[in-house]
């Protein structure tokens, strides 16, 4: 692949540091913003999402090898902990407390701010393998900018983590 | 045929540096020893660049971790002359005329070596034991006695500055107590001054001391760079934060080795321990501070870019507290402190050819670069 790989990157290199931050955390796939939320919805659940493509302007674009920013966006919902009987305490109550935890996470995960551009392919297990470019390259992404909507009915909490992963575009040819 | 280049701009993307700025490392430079001689070989901190990229986690020759540093500007005063002759005064050849370079900088990190690079003075400290007579003869002129003897010091290991180290520094002194110094203490370590000597660069601090001028036996402590914070006590070993930093500026032999500690506690005087409560750095005087510098910016692509100058001096003291603004502060003048400081590139005489250079510019290939071009 080739337009994929800075996203894909970017997906595995922030999941692998979620896991290391933490093994519990589910880390569910990359997406299409539009396709989420997809059904049935995972809560506490880290998604990536694809929302758009900005050219850099004229300080580094060349027609032959774009410089693109990836617009993407790690998304996740949470509801917080339903009491359990017996319980005395506010009714998911947790879930501010669990709306910044994750931000840590994230905070945790997109350190330092760029990684290696992999190209991925399935293998015949079907899993995917990211080999390195020859020779290496590296995507950069800016700092993450959050954003937090709360439903106050249903006390669901939506949190996203917005970053502009850099790529520099396979060349093409004539 | 394919589209015109000029027109497509293809362009190799492992050829592209992409970094972050700029950190700065320092070395003593030993300005008894390049001060006393022609050849300004003599005094630098060498850096071997063959040892390159250099690892900002363990820097080798002692270098010293100054931090991040904003606004890195070069300023060539290097001149090129031209020969114009003829009837149209066409330039026939050009020769290269003064060699110089200044270079200014932002510290982020506000600490006491960035002080003394930034103010390019001798930079005191503030002795601390209680109980002692004010001065009234002078700022600085009160006594900060009592001490206590050093008898061993280990800088710990790896010997780092501004990170954690496996096994830290310690430092061994006669009794603790008796200098006042407790676990939180700021401490001062250094050889007492005998009154009666002077000279350009006395001391592993080099400092300048003219005739009859001193009579105060705590000089040495009062401008030395080995100052630490001690973490624990044990048995009068004092766990130190990090290795003492400096020394080597002094005597032709430095009684102080960054990397392996203090070759003598009791010569040419006794060692001992102050505590101390901060630093002050005068502007005059004559003392003007020396380093060897090396700046480092790395790549993502794990290329690294390096300036080493050999021989860098003060050029101007910009400002102690220079105020970057800090957003969302709210209402009232808050901002933050940075230091401001702008220095000169004095001359080094490369043995390799004779040449009389400033500065080096030196580029570490990444990974399968293609290195001609």
């Amino acid at each position: 692949m080739a337009y994929q790989d800075a996203i894909y990157s970017h997906y595995n290199w922030v999941k692998a540091r979620i896991k290391i931050k933490n093994p519990d955390r589910k880390v569910a796939g990359l997406l299409n913003a539009q396709d989420w939320p997809e059904k049935p919805f995972k809560y506490d659940t880290f998604f990536l999402l694809d929302l758009n493509d900005v050219s850099v302007g004229r300080q580094g674009f060349s027609p032959s090898n774009p410089i693109k920013l990836r617009q993407v966006q790690w998304t996740w919902i949470n509801s917080g902990t339903d009491l359990k009987q017996g319980e005395r305490k506010p009714n998911r109550g947790d879930r501010f407390n669990l709306m910044l935890t994750m931000q840590e996470e994230l905070l945790y995960a997109l350190y330092p701010g760029y990684c290696e551009k992999l190209t991925w392919s399935l293998n015949a297990a079907g899993i995917w393998i990211g080999d390195s470019l020859t020779p290496p390259e590296f995507i950069t992404w800016t700092p993450v900018e959050f954003h937090k909507k709360w439903d106050k009915e249903s006390s669901i909490g939506y949190g996203a983590g917005a970053v502009s992963v850099q790529d520099i575009t396979d060349q093409i040819t004539s | 045929m394919p589209f015109p280049k000029s027109l497509q701009q293809p362009f190799r993307r492992n050829k592209l540096v992409v970094g972050s700025g700029w950190r700065a490392f320092f070395a003593p430079y030993n300005i008894a020893l390049g001060s006393s001689v022609a050849s300004t070989v003599i005094g630098p901190t060498i850096v071997d660049l063959t040892q390159g990229p250099f690892d900002s986690y363990n820097m080798p020759f002692a270098l010293a971790d100054l931090g991040w540093i904003k606004d890195f500007k070069i300023t060539v005063e290097s001149k090129v002359g031209q020969v114009r002759s003829g009837y149209r005064g066409a330039v026939r050849t050009q020769y290269r005329g003064q060699v110089g370079e200044t270079w200014e900088c932002k510290f982020n990190e506000y600490g006491r070596m960035q002080v003394k690079l930034a103010s390019g003075t001798n930079v005191f400290n503030l002795l601390a034991a209680s109980g002692q007579s004010g001065g009234t003869v002078g700022p600085l002129s009160a006594s900060g006695a009592p001490s206590t003897n050093v008898t061993a010091y280990t800088p710990g290991t790896p010997v780092a500055w501004n990170q954690t180290q496996t096994v830290s520094p310690t430092l061994t002194v006669a009794s603790a107590a008796a200098a006042q110094i407790t676990v939180g203490s700021y401490i001062a370590v250094d050889y007492d001054y005998v009154p009666g000597t002077f000279g350009a660069a006395l001391g592993d601090a080099g400092v300048p001391i003219y005739k009859n001028a001193v009579t105060d036996v705590d000089y040495f402590r009062k401008t030395t760079d080995f100052v630490a914070r001690v973490t624990a006590i044990n048995s009068n070993v004092l766990t130190l934060d990090q290795p003492l930093v400096g020394g080597g500026s002094g005597n032709p032999t430095p009684n102080f080795n960054p990397l392996t500690g203090f070759a003598s506690f009791t010569s040419p005087t006794q060692l001992r321990c102050q505590t101390i409560k901060g630093f002050v750095a005068r502007e005059g005087g004559t003392y003007i501070g020396e380093f060897s510098a090396l700046l480092i910016c790395d790549t993502v692509d794990t290329a690294q870019l390096v300036y080493y100058y050999p021989h860098v001096s003060i050029l101007q003291n910009r400002d102690f507290a220079a105020g970057w603004t800090i957003e969302n502060a709210g209402t009232t003048d808050e901002g933050g402190m940075q230091l401001d400081a702008q220095f000169s590139a004095l001359a080094f005489d490369d043995p390799l050819d004779g040449e009389t250079v400033v500065c080096y510019r030196g580029y570490y290939f990444k990974p399968q670069e293609a290195p001609a071009i």
